[in-house]
């Protein structure tokens, strides 16, 4: 039998039922629709998850942070340096570099021009491992002499500008005693200073009464410029860890004896490099054995993961339980067919049918019920993720970039496929049924 | 001369059939031996529960016998497997039943086209020979309705077609007559005869009816299983 006679047969034999066919595909439908929407959303997910991850930088860089519950409120928390040596002994961890942040009140200044940059203490030999690498000049020595400066800090700077009111532009309020007296204007300065090699004065200023002021100054050679990365924002200097701890103990009036008072207290925030991202989940959570916390995005996908896994779960549930059952429905189907066409069966039979022959028209039969279902599930699934979307992008406002569930077009095939072998496989049993009826029986029930 | 293109020469021999039904054996066919010669047209007789209908699907391979061998032109169906009796029947028989068992859905044309489907013969091939049986048959103006609305001598006809449209060696009809009024009855017996001569096939006609026996080349008559009675009428050729 030709291909082609058996597809037409086997059509006018669905056309014949054609709502017990509509039935039938209905159930594979479901099933496919709820295993589609499943996909896509896990796919959307995924896409979204790995977006996420480069809006985050380098994943690989953990910043690691006192156990805030473990110290006194109001006190100041530190990671002791025993503490840094048993994080370097982590597996998984690479590097660790301490890094102080400066607190109080500075004023940059190179030549007339103003920068009000932050100041954070880094070891300049370990900057490259922590993703700061240089991008014009050279790497600081490490003396308390050099520094460095971020990519965006050669463009904030500005100048202090002196105004004197206009007469007869002044307030209203003449008795305010500040309006007629000059003042100062920042005006920023457009484009990127040059900074390398040249002296930058950074001066710390202490206020100690109505108009008494301490003022202590370093001139900081900037030796380069760190590229352009995730990690900083803005306009930072970064000088020699020591540097700003003396700057600090200034700060706060402590004398420092010998080396920092950081020193034997240890650090407040501490930068771990982890060699592999597969790693992170892992670390992060050694790190919080050892009585540390640290935070890293992985943490938050894991925990979306988890409901969306939820999701995913109850939807390829959903969708399995409703396969199975179409998958029944069509073997229930099919051998309701058999039971009427028996006769015709046996017909065919003494016609010189073959066992394949009948076979075929059967599975052809069963596959076209598994591929309507499939097609009118996708077309079902496509209705499903665009709600999705919709309604998924309003509650999560904002936290994804793109579609929360997306159909790439090989799950456009993988879903035909998917219902075609389906339907293929629930009429494997039926076409072999039908094929072994005797053809004498068949015929002899009149 | 003639004798040469005739074909489907039937010998069986020593056959026996018992139907198994759960527990209990039920003989039918105690030993059968006769020849049927290529391009006869033979009738079958006997009374109602004397095996006619047995032998006859045994003869078209729709089941195997207990024992025994039934050959067709030198093919011994008796020990083909299912899938090769398939083909067999497919290229060698043509089945003529008392109920007709048409396909009720199926236009006229349809029907007789169905008994080629099963081969490789191109649409149009087939569509051709199907009209040019049922020309045959005299149904050129009902090619295209189906069996309920047709009579019953109508519904024969095509049935008649749909077994001759393969050009088979051998045509087993079962009763072809017995659902229709004597008048209609007589057409379709004159209708075989007239195809027996012109197909040169051999025809196999299991019949009730004395009058049809008599007009056949070649009568076998069976009485429980076995047969009583056997002869050969000349004058028809
Ligand atoms: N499939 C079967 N299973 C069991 N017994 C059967 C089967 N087919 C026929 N028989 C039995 O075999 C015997 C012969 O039946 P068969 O149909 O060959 O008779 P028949 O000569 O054609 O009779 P009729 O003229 O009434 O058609 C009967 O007793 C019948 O009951
Ligand atoms: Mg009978």
């Amino acid at each position: 039998m030709r291909i082609k006679d058996g597809m037409m047969i086997s059509i006018r034999n669905l056309k014949k039922r054609r709502g017990r066919t509509v039935l039938t595909a209905l159930g594979v439908a479901i099933g496919t629709s709820a295993i589609v929407s499943m996909l896509a959303l896990g796919l959307g997910l995924q896409k979204n998850a790995q977006e996420s991850f480069g809006n985050f930088g380098d994943l690989s860089i953990l910043d690691v942070y006192p156990n805030w519950a473990t110290v006194a409120p109001g006190e100041q928390g530190y990671i002791s340096f025993e503490q840094m040596q048993s994080l370097e002994t982590i597996y998984g961890i690479d590097a660790v570099m301490p890094v102080v942040s400066y607190y109080g009140m500075t004023e940059m200044r190179l030549g007339r021009q103003y920068n009000g940059a932050r100041i954070e203490g880094i070891d300049f030999t370990k900057a490259e491992l922590f993703g700061l690498e240089v991008g014009e000049g050279r790497l600081a020595d490490g003396s308390i002499r050099e520094g460095m400066v971020s990519y965006r800090f050669p463009e904030e700077f500005y100048e202090q500008i002196k105004i004197r009111p206009v007469r007869g532009e002044e307030s209203p309020d003449v008795k305010d005693p500040f309006m007629a007296q000059p003042y100062q204007e920042s005006v920023y300065t457009s484009g990127r200073i040059p900074v390398i090699d040249k002296a930058v004065v950074v001066s710390q200023v202490q206020y100690l009464g109505m108009n008494e002021t301490k003022k202590k100054e370093y001139k900081i050679l900037v030796s380069g410029i760190f590229q352009e990365n995730t990690m900083s924002y803005g306009g930072v200097m970064y000088l020699p860890i020591e540097l700003v701890e003396e700057m600090n103990a200034w700060n706060s009036g402590e004398q420092l004896k010998g080396r920092g008072r950081e020193e034997e207290k240890g650090y407040t925030n501490v930068k771990v490099k982890v060699s592999n991202n597969d790693l992170i989940p892992q670390v992060v959570e050694e790190i919080r054995l050892q009585g540390l916390e640290t935070w890293s995005p992985t943490d938050m996908l894991e925990e979306l993961n988890r409901v969306f896994l939820i999701i995913q779960l109850i939807l390829g549930g959903i969708g399995s339980v409703a396969l199975l059952v179409a998958t029944i429905g069509i073997v229930n189907t099919m051998t309701m067919a058999i039971l009427e066409r028996n006769r015709e069966i046996g017909v065919m039979k003494v016609l010189g049918a073959s066992l394949a022959n009948i076979k075929l028209l059967f599975l052809v039969e069963s596959g076209i019920i598994g591929l309507l279902g499939g097609l009118v599930g996708l077309v079902a699934s496509f209705g499903v993720v665009a709600i999705v979307n919709v309604v998924g992008l309003n509650m999560m406002q904002g936290q994804f970039q793109s579609d929360l569930a997306i159909i790439p077009w090989w799950l456009i095939l993988f879903a035909m496929g998917f219902s075609l072998i389906v339907g293929l496989l629930a009429g494997l049993y039926p076409a072999s049924k039908a094929a072994r009826i005797s053809p004498l029986e068949a015929i002899r029930n009149e | 001369m003639k004798d040469n293109q005739r074909k489907g020469r039937i010998e069986v021999k020593g056959l026996k059939h018992t139907f198994v039904m759960g527990q209990v054996d039920v003989p039918v066919l105690h030993g059968i031996d006769f020849v049927v010669q290529p391009g006869g047209f033979t009738a079958l007789c006997g009374s109602s529960g004397s095996g006619k209908s047995t032998l006859l699907n045994l003869i078209g391979g729709l089941t195997k016998p207990t024992e025994g061998s039934i050959e067709l032109d030198g093919q011994i169906v008796s020990v083909m497997s299912e899938n090769e009796l398939c083909v067999f029947r497919r290229d060698n028989i043509g089945f003529i039943f008392q109920s007709y068992n048409l396909m009720p859905y199926l236009t006229a044309l349809e029907n007789v086209e169905l008994a080629l489907i099963f081969g490789e013969m191109p649409e149009e091939k087939r569509r051709e020979q199907a009209i040019e049986m049922l020309q045959k048959v005299g149904l050129e103006d009902r090619m295209h309705h189906k069996p309920s609305e047709l009579s019953g001598g109508q519904q024969q006809r095509v049935s008649v077609a749909r077994a001759l449209v393969t050009n088979p060696k051998v045509v087993l009809a079962d009763e072809p007559t017995g659902n229709l009024d004597s008048q209609t009855g007589d057409d379709i017996l004159q209708l075989l005869r007239s195809l027996n001569e012109k197909q040169q096939s051999t025809f196999l006609i299991v019949t009730h009816d004395a009058k049809i026996a008599e007009a056949c080349d070649h009568t076998i008559f069976l009485e429980d299983g076995v047969i009583v009675k056997e002869w050969r009428n000349h004058h028809a050729h």
